[in-house]
């Protein structure tokens, strides 16, 4: 995989929020036309009320804490750009110093979510996404997992 | 703001071809051959862009490494820059000097071909005291990870940058997917491009998910 050469390495455990922020658009088009803020976006009711409607998510802002490094980045569009990412800050004196630190965090983040993907598409290709996922969210729409 | 310090904001692509062997040296030469280099005070109204350092954009000789390439990740700058006239204050100028040049002859109307004139005397005149408006636009290759990230999600910004890239290295920038995450796994792709989307949707008295294709 570009960007992920060499042995393959283990992300270990990571911890993962929807942080303060949802977008979602209609499946066919990329305007954003409900966005949720505040605490906990994701367990509102409008969010729900979104994906029943049949909107998809456009952005996804999302925390990111591996070991004692916190990252916050949007997640944006089909492509998953990485927007608005802020950095932990592990070294602080030194231009060069800061800037490979910096493409040493990226390529970090980008690692964990290479593998939350990978893990996603052997679920979603699996006999499990229609016999289990599909009907917990289902549940979880209806408010059904409380 | 950007790669080298604050929030980042980048899109990612692959780079595709072969770096040539000795690309240290090789490539600084190429960034020095397309490196942004300043116009003259009388430039009209086209863009002018090179390749700049991060941490000046009036750096662009790249001669010293540790300014711009960090081990196996080169970092450098597209600066574009565009001269812009006001056009409501352009356009009350030009009539005034219209007015002038109808009043001194007693007539009422200025030909079209004195206007156009009178219009290419003061664009003139007020480009060679405008400054440019100047956007930089930062990016990192990564040449052992074979991919590289700009500090913009514009795709009008992003084909400039790849076309100039392309012709400064030879390699080609393809925009990258979250699909190249599990390339190495044939089957989950082709699995992945096959699945419909799964939208939630209301049916009946309760809201049903559709099974979507897999």
């Amino acid at each position: 995989m570009p960007g992920f050469g060499g042995p393959p390495r283990r992300a270990g455990g990571v911890e993962l929020w929807v942080d303060e922020r949802l977008a979602f658009r209609n499946p066919d088009d990329t305007k954003v036309t409900a966005v949720m803020t505040g605490d906990n976006p994701a367990a509102t009711l409008e969010a729900k009320a979104a994906l029943a409607g049949g909107k998809v998510l456009q952005e996804l802002r999302v925390g990111l804490r591996r070991d004692d490094r916190e990252f916050l980045f949007t997640l944006k569009g089909p492509s998953m750009h990485l927007q608005a990412l802020k950095l932990p800050q592990v070294v602080d004196d030194g231009d060069e110093e800061i800037l490979f630190e910096r493409i040493h965090l990226y390529d970090e983040v980008v690692f964990v979510l290479g593998g939350l993907f990978a893990q996603f598409a052997e679920v979603r290709t699996s006999d499990a996404w229609s016999s289990e996922v599909l009907p917990g969210l289902h549940d979880w729409v209806l408010g059904l997992d409380e | 703001m950007g790669i080298v310090s604050g929030a980042m904001t980048v899109a990612r692509f692959r780079v595709e071809g072969e770096l040539v062997d000795g690309w240290r040296e090789i490539y600084r030469e190429r960034l020095q051959e397309h490196a942004f280099r300043e116009p003259p005070t009388e430039m009209g109204h086209e863009e002018v862009e090179g390749w700049v350092e991060v941490h000046n954009l009036l750096d662009a000789t790249f001669e010293d490494y540790n300014r711009w390439l960090y081990n196996d990740v080169a970092v450098f700058a597209l600066r574009i820059d565009k001269k812009r006239l006001p056009a409501k204050l352009f356009k009350a100028t030009l009539d005034k000097r219209c007015q002038a040049w109808a009043a001194e002859r007693g007539i009422e109307r200025v030909p079209a071909a004195v206007r156009s004139e009178l219009k290419d005397e003061l664009e003139q005149e007020w480009l060679k005291r405008t400054l440019p408006a100047v956007s930089v636009t930062e990016a990192a290759w990564n040449l052992t990870g074979r991919y590289c990230i700009l500090h913009s999600l514009s795709e009008g910004r992003a084909d400039r940058f790849r076309t100039r890239f392309y012709r400064t290295f030879g390699l080609t920038l393809v925009p990258w997917s979250p699909l190249d995450f599990v390339a190495d796994r044939s089957d989950r792709v082709d699995g992945l491009l096959s699945c419909a989307p799964s939208p939630v949707r209301l049916g009946g008295a309760d809201v049903r998910l559709s099974e979507g294709g897999n």
